[in-house]
Parts: structure tokens; sequence; C-alpha cells
């Protein structure tokens, strides 16, 4: 069959039958295993189950769960179902999960109790959500043995597969839409980059995150390898990190910058065995040849850089294991093709900088009931990242700063204008802007400049900063926030943001 | 008022923590007070502060589950590195 006629179903059942018994999935958390067999077994019995409930192709079904086995059980059930997945991001308030479920229009919700019970108070009348699915419902039937429900519907590749919502959760939601091919041929050319062949791959990221779907366990899927499970919000996680990848001979492992830092700061009294450790993927945010450096001689270990944007599905340029040009983000994937442009979209020479423009089957099918948003950002078929960066004569790529207005704080993208929405709903708030610092452990933090409203002598930033943490995950809210007397704007209202003092 | 060494620990830990009302027996792990990150942000701030050496294996749900357990530890510690001067 070629590649470019299958779709997420029709590759869980092919694998299942080229790998059968091999084992594909480990919890790291219960100790359960699941064989590729298994694996696809799971996925029909919640396609089924999905069916029954009278789920239909390209209807929207939330996924509000941590890193779990239902997770996967959901996303992929979902997905063989017709259906289109909307992953969401465990940490966000209720708040932010409604505007994502209203946005997305979606009709079923797969998620743990606590959560439902907030979900249940939503507006009724302005959603199509239909029903609540909790995790546990998933479990009953995880390992039954089925045959795919006759209503399955016939997809396409071109067919929708995700909704991955990027920003604007407090107000103008952005969600990328992703088709099945789209995933297939990222994964796919992440694999071949890498030649991870039966490699086990050890998922630390969140799994409602692009990078914890497609190289964590999309990739390996069709490589023939094989995934280890983490729970991404397990405060522990980091610590028992060196002890899993001797326990369950992990090869490859992806993570953000961040990471690396923690893992530089934390020492151990026994010397734990990393053999089977091959190289580390490192995305989501810059990784300085500092860090990098200080990472590959203290634990001996290669880190190879990529760089992509969930616009693209995930990946876009990469080093690999014989190519790995450090400070580079490596070469484009095989899909792939990167111009860097100037702002008139017209390519400069080597060496020379410019917008990181990328074309290839990796672009999403654009921003989810805004096409005015997927005309500004795809034009002429060149997806414009936003991102600044240079090539170099052997046609590896160079990232060097941002021209869009978004922090990357841990590889966590967070976005000034929902924090600025949230912030400015304070009743003695006036003006608030938000930018990003500096920050030697996140890459880059958040700091709020806020302007009171006359009279408001007595509110302090911890007044904001409590005001920020009910309304806001706690990951997003400013590291510092400073009361200042009146925000820059040049003469048309823009905020002046390098006239303020970080 | 003198304070005990344990009540400063965990007055300098609410600090860190950014919640001076935090009771001494809540769990940190539960309340989401602590995720993998913020764990060991607070580590460092616990090497640096109180001068100690904090291993791997010392990073257990046990000994960081409340500001109690925390001030224990650092107290164990603590004397740790007197007994050994």
């Amino acid at each position: 069959m070629p590649m470019e006629t299958i779709t997420m179903d029709l590759l869980l059942q092919k694998q299942a039958e080229n790998f059968s018994d091999r084992q594909f999935l480990f919890f790291q958390a219960t100790g359960e295993v699941f064989t590729y067999q298994e694996f696809n077994d799971m996925s029909i019995n919640v396609a089924n189950l999905l069916l029954e409930m009278g789920v239909t192709k390209g209807d929207k079904v939330g996924v509000l769960l941590p890193n779990s086995i239902e997770f996967l059980a959901a996303y992929f059930g979902a997905i063989r179902a017709g259906a289109v997945v909307v992953p969401l991001n465990p940490s966000l308030k209720d708040l932010e999960i409604i505007n994502i479920l209203l946005h997305s229009n979606a009709k079923v919700l797969i998620s743990n109790l606590p959560v439902l019970n907030g979900i249940r108070r939503m507006d009724q009348s302005s959603s199509e959500l239909k029903h609540l699915l909790r995790a546990d419902q998933l479990r009953d039937g995880i390992k039954r043995n089925h045959t795919m429900s006759t209503k399955a519907p016939e997809i396409m590749p071109e067919d929708p597969a995700l909704i991955l919502y990027t920003s604007g959760t407090t107000g103008d939601p952005k969600g990328v839409v992703l088709t099945h091919w789209n995933l297939i041929s990222n994964a796919t050319d992440i694999a071949t980059a890498l030649n991870l062949g039966s490699d086990r791959i050890m998922c630390i990221l969140p799994l409602h995150h692009t990078n914890g779907q497609i190289i964590n366990v999309l990739s390996p899927l069709i490589s023939g390898g094989s995934v280890v499970l983490c729970d991404a919000y397990n405060a522990l996680s980091l610590p028992t990190f060196w002890e899993s990848i001797e326990k369950y001979e992990v090869n490859v492992i992806d993570m953000v910058p961040t990471v690396l830092t923690m893992l530089l700061r934390l020492r151990s009294k026994r010397k734990t065995s990393l053999d089977s450790l091959k190289y580390i993927i490192c995305g989501a945010a810059p990784l300085t040849l500092e860090l990098q450096k200080q990472f590959e001689e203290r634990f001996n270990c290669l880190v190879i850089q990529e760089y992509g944007l969930t616009e693209g599905t995930c990946v876009s340029t990469i080093n690999s294991l014989s190519n790995n040009k450090r400070g580079s983000i490596g070469l484009p994937l095989k899909s792939n093709r990167i111009k860097i442009a100037n702002d008139q979209g017209v390519e400069v020479n080597v060496g020379e900088i410019g917008e990181i423009l990328i074309r290839g089957d990796n672009v999403m099918k654009g921003y989810f009931k805004r096409p005015d948003l997927t005309n500004q950002i795809i034009i002429n078929g060149w997806l414009h990242t936003g991102d600044l960066g240079k090539t170099d004569q052997d046609g590896y790529v160079y990232i060097l700063g941002r021209k869009k207005d978004i922090i990357i704080k841990g590889g966590e993208n967070i976005y000034p204008i929902d924090l600025e929405n949230v912030i400015g709903g304070h009743p003695s708030v006036s003006e608030c802007v938000v930018v990003g610092i500096p920050d030697e452990i996140y890459g880059e933090n958040v700091k709020a400049y806020i302007v009171l409203k006359e009279g408001q002598v007595n509110v302090t930033p911890k007044n904001i900063l409590s005001f920020c943490k009910g309304k806001l995950p706690l990951f997003w809210c400013p590291a510092i926030i400073e009361i200042v007397k009146f925000i820059p704007r040049t003469a048309s209202g823009k905020v002046i943001k390098r006239a303020l003092n970080p | 008022m003198v304070i005990s060494r344990s009540e400063s620990i965990k007055m300098q830990l609410r600090e860190q923590l950014s919640d001076k009302e935090l009771d001494d027996t809540v769990d940190l792990f539960e309340s989401q007070m602590l995720d993998s990150l913020s764990l060991i942000e607070l580590v460092t701030f616990l090497e640096e502060k109180f001068a100690i050496e904090v291993f791997i294996e010392d990073i257990t749900k046990e000994n960081f589950r409340s500001l109690n357990t925390i001030a224990d530890y650092v107290n164990t510690k603590l004397e740790e590195n007197i007994s050994s001067i």
C-alpha cells in the first residue's frame, strides 16, 4: 500500500499485523505492557464504544487526561472511529477548557471525574457536548478483543484527525487542524531521519502536546519501536529519570531544554547505567550551545536538536546521529522544504537572516473556523513560522529569534494576549502588557507590566498574582509583576515593548 | 520571640512556594503545589539556602510531602553536616 494512501486506522491495523506480539507500550506508573496487537485491539474497543454512542465521522472528541493508557486509548480510538481528537492540557482551568470545548464543537469529552464535575456546570445552550465519558469507562473494555464495528466510516488521508489548540484559550481560540496524512507523514519522516527502527523511546513530555504525540508515540509505532510512557505531571518523574532509563533499557528520550537544565542540577549517590541510551532529542525551545555541551560532557550522551511548530504538525528540521551540527536545528525533513525569506517572501542568500518558511506534507490544513488567520500564516503554500533564521552552505538551519509575540517557557508556548486578557479582567487593572524575560532555568519567563485604575493605591503585585493563580495554569503566571504609571505606545496605540525595562 | 529551627525552615519554604498561609501538613503533591520542575527548583533552593547536598535518592514523597517532612529532612541534613565537622 503506498504510504500516501494510508490513514491512522489502517496504520494501526498494519502495524498489528507486522509486529503482532512485539511489545509496544510500557506504562511506568502501573507497570502495564501492551503489544502491538493489544494496542490495536484497545483502539478498536474505544472506537466501537464511541460509534455505539453515536459518534460519526468528523465529530470532535475532547480528551482531557494526563499521560496514561486511557489517553492513548481515547486518542487512537477516537481517530479510528473517524472522529477528530481535541487534546486538552490538564492544567487548564475550567473556563479555558469550556472555551475550547465550545469553539471546537466537541460532542464527547473523555476525562476523569473531578474535571467532569466542573464541566457539567457549563452553559448547555451553546454547547454541542452530548457525552461525558469517564476514563475508567474506557478501562472496562481496554483489553477485550474486538473486531471493528461495521459502523466505522471510510477515512481518507486528507481527513482531519486532530485539532490542537495552541493559544487564545481566554478569548480567541486558535485550533490547528491536522490531517491523518499530516501526522503519518511527519512521524515517518522523523523516524527515518533518526533511523529509529526498533528503538525504545521514553516519553516524559505531556501527550496533549504535539511532541508527545508525534515523536514519542507515532514515530516509534511506525518504525516498529516501543514507548515507555511516563506521567509528565508526576512531580517525582525527574528524580526517577535515570533509574527508568536503566530499568527499561531506553534508547531515546525527547525533552525540552529546561529538563536538561534540571537534570544537570540533580546529583546522585550511585552511578546509573546509561549504556542503552543512544541520544536525546531536544526541541520546543531554543537550546544554547553551552547547555548542550555541559549535558553531553556530564552524561556522555549525544543531544540532537530539532525544530518545529504545531502548525507544521511537529518537526520540520532535525539533526541526526551521523550529521549532528551543534548550534543548528538541523536539516529539513524529507517531505519538507525550508526557505529563509525577506518581508516580501523572497528567498535570501545563504547566511542572510530572514523568516523561516516551511512547505510540505506536514503543513496544517488550517486554523479551525478561522480562514482569516490561516490565510495570514499560509501564503502561496508556505507556512510563515514567525521565527527568524539562516542557513549555512550545507543547508543546515539556524534559529536566531522570533518575529511573533510569544513566550516559550520551558518548551511551553505562552501567548501574552491570553495573560493580558485575564489580568486585564482584574477590577483594579486599567492596562496590562505581558513580555518574555530571560530565565536561567526556563529559557524565558513571564513578566507583566500593569497600570492600575485611578485610586487603586492599595493593590500590590501579590494581589494580582493571587488573581492570576485562580484563573490561569500556575505555569503561565507571571514570575514578575511590575506596577507602572503608563505603558509606552506608538502614535497608533501599539505597545513599544522594547521601551519596557525587563 | 525565639522561633525554632524547624519553624524558621517552614517560614522560608512558605516564602519560596509563594503561600504564606500554607499549612504544615498540606500534601504538596496532592494539592499540586509541586510539579516535576518546581520540585527541582525547591531542591536547588534548599541546597543554596541551607548549604546541604540533596541527592536524587533523597527526593522522595516521604521527604517532600509537606512543610513538616521537608523541615524534618533539612534538619537531619543539617545535623549530619554538624556531626561531620
